[in-house]
């Protein structure tokens, strides 16, 4: 085995009292893909924060370069060595070229012009095999293309180790193949790859080995080889945890419905019409673009419909304001958690109540702190959300605890029909189960529940009907017992 | 923690604000007099009206810019009502107030529903109301000789206290309230906070920023009743240098100019320190061009030291041991 390119030796690393990294051992080797795997808060992103000197590890761990000791990992020094991080938000300039994105930073020479910088930019991109105008704003692009540009910056900074943190939630099918071919070939030329992801059938298609982190232990290291999917579930979450499907039972016992009727909204939707039956989970699924998050917002006030009806138990209700929907108990958890859910800087009691202030209101309409504890304090426990404390920032939680905080927003406005858009993007494998199971029990409680997801084995897995979209049309509607998701995502491509 | 952190932080404020008093009161023999002290928090209310305005604005992520010329005008306005016209003085005052609101209606458009980012509409509005002080005044002073328009900003309750102050307080605990505890308020908070997730809360983004150019039209109209009493005249530009100060006074006492952060306390506790220093400096003999230095040279440490909260530095582990002792 050849030198490892990185090496990790006994990292630590505390946050005060709490430890967060317990001896970690890790060393990658030049050429190799290695996925770094584990729930949220198992300690991916601290360890890619030490790699790129952007935190410091508690004293008595050593990190090796190529060999050598390093003293002290700063990020400028970690970029010296050829570090290269791709963050999920990308930290790229939208209002520059994507020439000037590609060389900016990493200029050879002091006056470089415009074409230079084209021609520069332009050969990284064809030894990726990737096809862009360079002259191009980087904002016209689309975000699976902005990722690559992000990789063909690493590439001209001549990185050795890039470092992509999800790199596929936000793209296309297409994309992510683009994606694979150019990782294949960055392996082709010797760079390392930490792949970090919680998407497991990406990772079998793409890594050569896997390190598995849980609760900032390091558990096990191997060739891909060694794991499969089951495995790997096992060692991320420490118990058995099998998919198991949560259809309903006894559905439209009393045949009360939520239904739209005829929606319309050009051009995203037309002619959308479903009903949800009681106790069902009704699934909405179809491609990044088929219109399903402007359909939900829609139902839910954000983007008016142009035209079509809302019926809920027979009651024809009229939505022209996000607060009506909520009147109504029509509710919705956002696609885009950080943009449009979470009040980042704001402490996790203000994200709980803000959907329902009148309920934690006392008889002179002011705000009552202890009616604020309580409520917070009774989801916490019912959905077993993990926090420092109730008056913690948003921020500070994990991405499934997050998710969980807005679950309980919606939980506290009194929902009668509640729609979920991806609720389970980014949320590890244990709290994505504890959320299906929750949209199981609140649909037997009598909730209307629609899942938007594209995710298909969770479709099939959680709801009872599934509804596909394809460019903002009805495709078809299916029954998940009989379906496969080869099945459906044949409807959503061809119909 | 972020809760007992705020309540630290205006306890540091304060006992800043008692330093400051115990310092002045031995730097110079008049300082502590009850005539001073009172002339004090008599000179604190009108920057203290326009700066609860101010950090209301703040808070909903914007910055109301015209809130100093809005002021003026008002002031214009009264002199125009009252002292040219010789209007009763109730009702005068009574239509001032409401032209105000409709002023500050504009602010609220332009900013909720033209979109108008918040400094950019109400740079404008800036600009115009002083405009429109101008015309009515033709550019002069206007004279208010009304005996009976000088109870707001001269007047003496029991011959001690500035009448200015027992207006102030009540207005300070309700906005206090309404901020930190009524729905609106935590609303406002939330739209300050992220206004597009705001939304996807069921928060009428449009009717909470209404709600916030409204009361600060409203602080702006209280600023210059009282100072139009005090001075007994109106001008169309007397009230604009305040803006400045009232940011400092809002981000001295903690409101962030990025919205969604801050109380109404830490603000009024902004506005008494900067009015503490510079009166206690003029009772020194210190020159007006050394106050500009000193008020900004407190304004940078206080902004260093409270953004260098939580990282690893000498003036913050001085900070949190001074802090732990306080409590």
């Amino acid at each position: 085995m050849s030198t490892p390119l990185l090496e990790l030796k006994n990292i630590s690393k505390s946050y005060s009292s709490v430890r967060v990294l317990n001896n970690i051992n890790f060393s990658v080797v030049p050429g190799e893909v290695r996925a770094l795997v584990g729930e949220n808060g198992a300690g991916k992103s601290t360890t890619v924060k030490i790699i790129a000197g952007v935190e410091q590890p508690d004293s008595g761990g050593e990190i090796y370069y190529n060999g050598e000791l390093i003293h002290k990992m700063t990020v400028k020094h970690s970029l010296e060595l050829g570090v290269s991080v791709i963050y999920q938000d990308l930290s790229l300039f939208p209002n520059l070229s994507v020439a000037e994105n590609i060389v900016k930073g990493s200029e050879k020479k002091f006056f470089v012009g415009l074409n230079t910088y084209k021609k520069q930019a332009s050969a990284v991109l064809e030894s990726l095999g990737v096809d862009i105008d360079t002259s191009l704003l980087l904002s016209e692009l689309s975000i699976g293309k902005q990722q690559l540009v992000a990789i063909a910056r690493a590439m001209y900074s001549e990185a050795k180790l890039i470092i992509m943190d999800e790199p596929t939630s936000t793209l296309s099918s297409t994309e992510v193949e683009l994606l694979f071919d150019v990782i294949a070939r960055l392996k082709e030329s010797g760079v390392c790859i930490i792949y970090i992801s919680h998407k497991l059938d990406e990772i079998f298609t793409v890594a050569d080995s896997i390190t598995v982190l849980r609760d900032g232990e390091h558990i096990e290291t191997g060739a891909i080889d060694t794991f499969d999917q089951e495995k790997l579930i096992k060692l991320m979450v420490g118990r058995e945890l099998r998919f198991v499907p949560f259809h309903g039972t006894d559905i439209g016992g009393s045949g009360t419905t939520f239904s739209v009727n005829n929606f319309t909204l050009e051009p995203y939707f037309r002619n959308i019409s479903f009903d949800v039956r009681e106790r069902e989970v009704f699934g909405i699924t179809g491609l990044v673009g088929a219109g399903r998050s402007e359909l939900a917002q829609s139902i839910f006030g954000i983007r008016k419909a142009s035209s079509g009806e809302i019926f809920l138990g027979g009651e024809k209700i009229s939505i022209s304001h996000t607060n009506d929907a909520i009147q109504a108990g029509v509710c919705y958890l956002p696609e885009d958690r950080r943009t449009q859910g979470l009040l980042m800087g704001q402490t996790v009691t203000r994200n709980t109540t803000s959907a329902n202030l009148r309920g934690v209101s006392n008889k002179a309409s002011l705000i009552s702190g202890q009616k604020e504890k309580k409520v917070v304090e009774e989801y916490i426990e019912r959905l077993a959300i993990k926090l420092p404390s109730i008056e913690s920032h948003i921020e500070r939680l994990s991405g499934g605890n997050q998710q969980k905080v807005l679950i309980s927003r919606w939980l506290n406005a009194g929902p009668r029909v509640l729609i979920v858009d991806e609720p389970t993007t980014g949320v590890d494998v244990g709290t994505k189960q504890e959320i299906h199971r929750l949209l199981r029990e609140l649909a037997n409680n009598g909730v209307f529940i629609v899942l938007i997801s594209s995710d298909l084995l969770e479709v099939l897995a959680v709801s009872d009907r599934v509804l596909v979209m394809r460019n903002g049309n009805a495709a078809d509607l299916v029954e998940t017992k009989s379906a496969s998701q080869e099945s459906i995502m044949e409807k959503s491509l061809l119909g | 923690m972020p809760r007992l952190n705020k309540k630290i932080e205006n306890l540091g404020l304060i006992l800043l604000f008692v330093v400051l008093f115990i310092f002045f009161a031995f730097s110079s023999k008049h300082f502590a007099s009850l005539t001073n002290i009172m002339s004090l928090f008599a000179q604190m209310v009108e920057l203290g009206f326009l700066t609860l305005g101010m950090a209301v604005s703040m808070l909903s992520g914007g910055m109301d810019l015209s809130i100093g010329a809005l002021g003026s005008l008002g002031t214009v306005l009264l002199a125009v009502f009252i002292g040219q016209k010789g209007w009763p003085l109730l009702p005068a005052i009574l239509l001032v107030f409401l032209l105000m609101l409709l002023a500050g209606l504009l602010n609220g458009f332009l900013v909720a529903y033209l979109k108008i980012q918040s400094m950019l509409a109400t740079l404008g509005t800036q600009s115009l109301f002083t405009g429109i002080g101008l015309v009515i005044s033709k550019g002069i002073t206007v004279r208010v000789p009304e005996e009976s328009m000088r109870i707001f900003g001269r007047h003496l309750v029991f011959g001690v206290i500035p009448f200015q102050i027992l207006l102030f307080i009540p207005v300070v605990i309700a906005v206090g309230i309404y901020i930190s505890r009524s729905i609106s308020g935590r609303q406002i908070y939330l739209v300050g906070c992220n206004e597009e997730a705001a939304r996807f809360t069921g928060i009428n983004v449009k009717r909470t920023l209404m709600k916030v150019y409204l009361l600060s039209a409203a602080m702006a109209f209280f600023a210059a009743l009282v100072f139009s009493s005090r001075i007994s005249s109106g001008r169309a530009d007397v009230l604009n240098s305040k803006v400045l100060e009232t940011v400092t006074a809002a981000v001295f006492g903690g409101v962030s100019t990025l919205g969604g952060v801050g109380t109404i306390g830490g603000a009024v506790l902004g506005v008494a320190i900067i009015t503490i220093v510079s009166n206690g400096l003029d009772m020194m003999n210190v020159s007006q061009f050394l106050q500009q230095v000193i008020v900004g040279s407190l304004l940078l440490i206080t902004l260093a030291l409270r953004n260098l909260k939580g990282k690893t530095s000498p003036f913050v582990a001085l900070r949190n041991k001074v802090c732990r002792r306080i409590q």
